[in-house]
């Protein structure tokens, strides 16, 4: 198959997608994911179970979560290669840093705002924006 | 985000896509057993680390290189007589300890 796609293409339907991508930022902002001890779990899961829905969204197949033992699970998805191709394997992260207001948060830390033309929120750069 | 680009027309880019998001990377990691007993996970052409924010909107930002830890011992054999460059040539170590 021979890839028909401009740059300009390419541009044009990412941008078509961001406020999709955005509200999933959004959301995602939300979980306080911290997965230090002595943090709570239950974020951390509920975190990895959102994961597994937004790459389910996107289409992604074989969606699921890998029991890391003595830790929390990996999300992992793929979308298998023509014949062929090649395979590009993207890694990211969806724990995060603790965060309080008492850092130097001018917002809630766990409550995503937007201003001018940035979003503020614990993840929102490292490294849920690049769920 | 890393998955909106793989859906839509974009995915008839031909290449094939595995996507792992890990719970533990802020924090001591687990993972590193999971690769070693699981490579099947793992097997591509191209890995891409998805953690670096960009240094400007609109302005993406790629990892392509790391720094990292190495931990090793290095055995290093020459002979035990004093000897110069000069005498050996020079991809002969000198010994620099008695």
């Amino acid at each position: 198959m021979r890839n028909e796609l401009t740059f300009e293409e390419i541009l044009r339907q990412t941008r078509a997608m961001m406020p999709d991508v955005l509200d999933d930022l959004k959301s995602l902002i939300r979980y306080p994911s911290v997965a230090f001890p002595g943090h709570p779990a239950e974020p951390v899961n509920s975190m990895a179970e959102a994961t597994v829905t937004v790459l389910k969204r996107y289409g992604l197949q074989d969606v699921r979560l890998l029991d890391i033992p003595g830790g929390y699970p990996a999300v992992y998805g793929e979308i298998p290669p023509p014949p062929g191709a090649p395979t590009i394997m993207i890694y990211a992260h969806y724990d995060v840093q603790p965060a309080t207001r008492g850092d130097g948060w001018d917002t809630d830390p766990w409550i995503p705002v937007e201003k001018g033309g940035r979003i503020y929120g614990r993840g929102a750069a490292d490294d849920k924006s690049e769920l | 985000m890393i998955t909106a680009p793989l859906s839509g027309s974009l995915k008839e880019i031909p290449r094939g896509s595995e996507v792992l998001i890990e719970g533990e990377e802020e924090t001591t990691g687990h993972i590193e057993e999971f690769v070693t007993a699981h490579p099947e996970f793992f097997r591509c052409d191209v890995f891409i680390i998805v953690d670096n924010g960009n240094l400007s909107v609109g302005d993406p930002a790629l990892v392509t290189a790391l720094r990292g830890e190495v931990s090793c011992i290095i055995n290093v054999h020459t002979s035990i007589m004093r000897c110069t460059p000069e005498y050996l040539g020079e991809r002969h170590p000198m010994r620099l300890l008695p």
